[in-house]
Order: C-alpha cells, then structure tokens, then sequence
C-alpha cells in the first residue's frame, strides 16, 4: 500500500465582510465570528494531486494533517470533504503562534511514526506567505524536496516520482526524487474538486486523531514579531464621486500624464 | 556584534538573475559600514567569467564553485555544498533572492544550519541590538516587522523589492574558483524545459490592463477585453489565479512566476495585489486599480485608487472614455 500525506491549513479570508484588523497585542489579527475561514488555496490543489493519485493507481491511502488551535480542524475535515482517508490535528493552544521551522518540526514527529511514501505541501500558505513548512519538514524527515511543482508523476516500479518544478521565464526544472519523497503543490497543476456530498458526510462523522502540540517538543523562539498596517509606495489617490465622475476624472489624470492623447 | 554576510547569486543560462543584485543590496543595507565583511557565492558550471563579473559589479571577494552535474541546480548538492562553506566560513546572515531556486532550498538550508530563516522579505531595520526584518503578509494587508535574535540568519528577499546593487566606486574583488560536486544525490536532474516563451505582447504594450479574481465569472472577461480596446497599444493581462482556471493564457501572467512589465500604464482590476503579482508590476511608470474592498493591498502600490465593482466601473469607463474622445 501507498500512503499520502497532505499537509493543510485553515486560513482566515479578509474582505469587505471581514476587515483585517490588528489586534491589542500588536502581533496578530483579530478575528471572530465575523472571520470566515477556509482551507489554503494552495492546499486544495494538494489535496487534489493526492486524490488524482489515488485514482490512478490502487492501494493508495491519503491523510491530511493540520497544525493549529480547535477551530483549524475544519481544513482537515473539507480535505476528507474532497476524499480523503484520515485526518489527523497536531492541536496548538490558542496563543500559539505557528512558526514555520516549529510546524514543520512537530508534523515531522509525527510523520516519522507513520512511513509515508509522499507527502504533499500547498506551495505556500495565503496569510503567512512564508512557503517554508514544506521544505523544512523535508529536511527534518532527511526526504529529497521539490518546490512550485506543477507537474507529477509516480513511478512507483522505480521507487520514485518525476516532478515539474515551475521556475521563471516559462520554464520548468524535471527531476527524479527517491521516494518517499516531499513535494509542494504550485496553483494551476490541477483544477481542485468541491467536497462531494457523501464525504462531507462521511467526514462530519469521523473521528480526526488528535495530538497535542505540547507534547511533541516545546516550542521555543528567536523572532519578535509586531504587525503594522502597510504604508503607501505612491501618491495613491482615491478618486470620489459617482461612478460617472470617476470615470471622467481617470481620463482627465490619464490625459494629464500624457498617457492618453 | 560583527557581521559577516554571505550573498547566495544565482545564474540562469549564463547570466547573473537579477534579483541575486537585490539581494545584494539586502546585504549591504543590514551590514554596519567595514566593519561588517559580505562574501559572494556563485554555484554552478562554467563559473569564471560569471564570477569575474560579480567581483567587479560587486566590489567584493568572490567564492565560486562549480558544482558539476551537468550545471544542473539541485537542492540536495545545494544544501550539502553550502553548509560545508558556511561551516568553514562562519558566517552570520545569508542573503539570497527568493526566486523559485532560493526559495527550494533556503528554508533546509536554514534547518539544516539550525539558522533563523525569513521569505519575502522587504526591508531591514535596526532593532537595537538585534536586526529587523520587513515582510508581508495576509495577501499584503498587514506588514509584519520581525527582529531575530540568532547566531544565523536566513533571508530571502522578495524580488523586485530591494534595488538592484551598483556601486562604480567600488574595487574589484577577488575570485576563489572551487569544484565540489557535494554528495550523492536522491535528486536526478532530468532536464530544464521551457513550457512557455516569453510574451512580446505585454512586453511591448505601453498600456496594459489587467484582471484577477475579482472577475469572478470567465463571461465578465468580456469587460476587460472591450476595456483594452479603448486604448492604443494596449494588451490584456492578469493575475495566477485567471491564468491557472485557464481563463487567461499563461502568457498573459504577470509577476514573479509571469512577466515582469513595466508599462506606462497599470490598469489592475479586481486584483488584490499580493507580493507575487506585485514584483512583476510594481515599475510601472502610471498604477491606477479598481478594486472593491478600500483595503486592498494594490491601492498602496498605486498612483490612482477607485474603490468600485468593477462589473459596473469597467462598463462606464468605457462608455465616459468613448465620450470624451470624442468631443
Ligand atoms: C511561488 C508563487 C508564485 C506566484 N506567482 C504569481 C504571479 O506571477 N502572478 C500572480 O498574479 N500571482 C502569483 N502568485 C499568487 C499570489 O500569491 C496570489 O494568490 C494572486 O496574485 C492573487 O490573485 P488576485 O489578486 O487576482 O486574487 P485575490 O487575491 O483573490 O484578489 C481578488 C481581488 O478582487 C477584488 N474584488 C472582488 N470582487 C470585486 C468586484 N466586483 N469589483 C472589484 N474588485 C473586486 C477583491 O477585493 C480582491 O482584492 C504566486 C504564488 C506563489 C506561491
């Protein structure tokens, strides 16, 4: 048998609905019933490599893991939602912040007791934009690691799995990596499923394995972190009035700058 | 505390990439005038003339080593490579660019070398007795300012965010030519391919008009099409997410893994102006966005706001443009 790991993470969505607002501590942002969270986009598409994996080939059992305070379950339960076999919660205490090399070290305890033959990485989370847990967790597991990869194929008969690595300018960088082996997903690789109905109903009745965080390692950190709203680059004029007005100043500006004729 | 700095480069088809020269002045920036030594390290083939050019444009003493294999980059060759060097050289900050090659192996190396390690990064500051660092996160609604107290430090710098180094002052350095193919690899590089050539389109359009997500139907594509024909030389382009629903031809991608424009006009639409998209537009001479939300991240990166939906905006703006051409 094959087994998959899927790394997830539930992710806070920011929007007209829910501003983003920083909280009285200065190191996170507020959120609360007004919050609606979701699993990270970039998740999705692993999520959905592994689902296609397991299409293809038989024998495959796929299990997604997030770390993350009670409410980040819920990532977990939309992968088994999409078709997943298992979901496992490494549990964080609320004022946890979650740092990507200790992440990264608590999910490779885990990963260490359960032999998987691939695990799989959203290339990077929306809110810390970091892209680190994935490669890090490699290196603590001793896997070989391939970033942005938008194209994969198993050759399970070698014992390995040919990746497409995205770099710039259009191109792509082929490898061969040894399995088990670590890859983490570029958007664009595949075109994710919605939970199907009956998984969803399959998933509000499993059972997630819960671990909790503390007992794997003891968190411990070099960084201070203080949030700050971002300043402004350029002029960043906003335009008032109705829409119409708007329109006719944008041509006024445009014609100004000599952009338009 | 003295620093001593080491700047990963990075070569692509034997030129120097060059967001490694961004990384550069990264160093320079957190470095304390001479006191502070920084080091230039190339990997890779055929490094001599790549190396001679750096010591020159770079003013500083150069460790190249060609790493076999073809000139192939991989990450596990990398890794050992580099931890060797570091180990040897003790070094305290490693700056690098955050292509998508540093960005594969800088977070193992960081592990590896049991170092602090920050992406994306955009500035650096003096936090006392610490360094500082700028990043952004939450789609770039939110900056947050780390200090990291570590014996090293890991920084990957966000492409187009620090200027490209150049200093005519500065003494040619010298150049240290190395060979370690590092160890056996459970990485075999298979080859480099090009998918997609790069477009001439957005390259040569002094106006571009861009869509994102906030589109959210593929019909409203329509609007900005129609919006493009209001001006002359302009071309469509947009942000990942259209191009991966394959709404938008890759070719139309703009940022870090699409083109890098530089127009001199940026018309975003329904973008929301994440660091990725951000890097490949961010020189454009004129930056007006349309976006809904007041708070959306493009707005500080542009000249003109409006704050509007722009399944409504986009149609009035074409009808008051054709108006008043026409007077
Ligand atoms: C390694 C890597 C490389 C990447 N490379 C690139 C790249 O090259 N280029 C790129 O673009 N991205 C890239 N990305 C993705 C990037 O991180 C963002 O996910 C992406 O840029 C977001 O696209 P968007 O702004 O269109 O979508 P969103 O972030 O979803 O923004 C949509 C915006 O539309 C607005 N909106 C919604 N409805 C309306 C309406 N009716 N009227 C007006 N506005 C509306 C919303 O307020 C929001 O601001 C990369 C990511 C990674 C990890």
């Amino acid at each position: 048998m094959m087994k998959i790991l899927v790394c997830v993470k539930q992710v806070p969505e920011f929007d007209l609905e829910a501003e983003i607002k920083i909280n009285d501590s200065g190191q996170g942002v507020v959120t609360n019933h007004l919050t609606a969270f979701r699993m990270n986009r970039f998740d999705e598409y692993a999520v959905e490599e592994a689902l296609l994996i397991k299409k293809s080939f038989s024998d495959v059992k796929i299990e997604a893991l997030t770390v993350g305070p009670e409410d980040a379950s819920a990532a977990v339960k939309r992968a088994m939602g999409m078709g997943v076999d298992h979901g496992i919660h490494i549990l964080t205490r609320e004022e946890n912040p979650l740092l990507a090399g200790q992440v990264a070290q608590w999910i490779s305890i885990v990963a260490k007791t359960k032999s998987y033959d691939l695990i799989l990485t959203g290339v990077m989370s929306e809110d810390q934009m970091q892209g680190q847990v994935g490669p890090m967790l490699a290196e603590f597991l001793d896997l070989p690691c391939a970033t942005s990869v938008i194209s994969e194929k198993l050759a399970p008969e070698n014992q390995s799995v040919i990746a497409e690595r995205e770099i710039e300018g259009g191109y792509r960088d082929v490898l061969e990596l040894k399995l088990p082996a670590l890859l983490t997903i570029q958007s664009g690789i595949n075109l994710p499923r919605y939970p199907s109905l009956s998984n969803v109903m399959r998933a509000k009745r499993a059972k997630l394995e819960i671990i909790a965080a503390d007992s794997l390692s003891q968190q411990e950190t070099a960084t201070v972190s203080a949030l700050d709203y971002p300043g402004k680059t350029r002029a960043a004029e906003v335009l008032s009035g109705s829409q119409e007005e708007k329109a006719q100043q944008l041509y006024r500006i445009l014609q100004e700058k000599a952009i338009i004729p | 505390m003295i620093k001593k700095t080491a700047v990963i480069f990075e070569s692509f088809e034997g030129k120097i990439r060059p967001p490694s020269w961004e990384a550069l002045t990264c160093a320079v920036e957190l470095s304390n005038g001479d006191t502070d030594e920084i080091q230039l390290i190339l990997l890779g083939e055929k490094l001599e003339a790549l190396a001679q050019e750096i010591s020159e444009k770079g003013g500083r003493n150069v460790i190249a080593i060609e790493t076999g294999n073809g000139g192939f980059y991989n990450s596990a060759r990398y890794k050992s490579i580099l931890t060797g060097l570091f180990r040897e050289q003790g070094v305290t900050h490693i700056c690098l660019a955050g292509t998508t090659q540093g960005l594969d192996y800088a977070p193992g190396l960081a592990i590896r070398m049991d170092a602090a390690c920050l992406t994306g990064v955009e500035g650096v500051f003096d936090a006392g007795d610490r360094l500082g660092y700028v990043r952004s996160i939450h789609g770039g609604k939110i900056v947050e300012r780390l200090s990291v107290a570590a014996p090293l430090t890991v920084i990957v710098t966000q492409p187009g965010t620090f200027k490209p180094f150049s200093d005519s002052n500065s003494a040619q350095g010298t150049v240290d030519l190395r060979a370690d193919s590092g160890e056996e690899s459970t990485i075999r590089n298979i080859e480099i391919k090009q998918v997609q050539k790069e477009s001439s389109a957005l390259a040569e359009a002094s106006i571009i008009v861009s869509a994102g997500r906030g589109f959210k139907e593929e019909e409203n594509l329509d609007l900005i099409r129609q919006l493009s024909t209001v001006f002359t030389k302009s071309a469509v382009a947009g942000s990942r997410p259209l191009c991966d629903l394959g709404w938008l031809e890759y070719s139309q991608q703009v940022g870090v893994t699409g083109a890098m424009v530089a127009p001199n006009l940026y018309l975003a639409c329904g973008i929301s102006g994440a660091a990725q998209h951000i890097s490949g537009m961010r020189n454009a001479g004129f930056i007006v966005a349309i976006n809904i939300d007041p708070k959306a991240a493009i707005f500080n990166y542009s000249d003109v706001c409006i704050v509007e939906d722009l399944t409504t905006f986009i149609p009035t703006v074409i009808e008051t443009f054709e108006k008043l051409k026409a007077i």
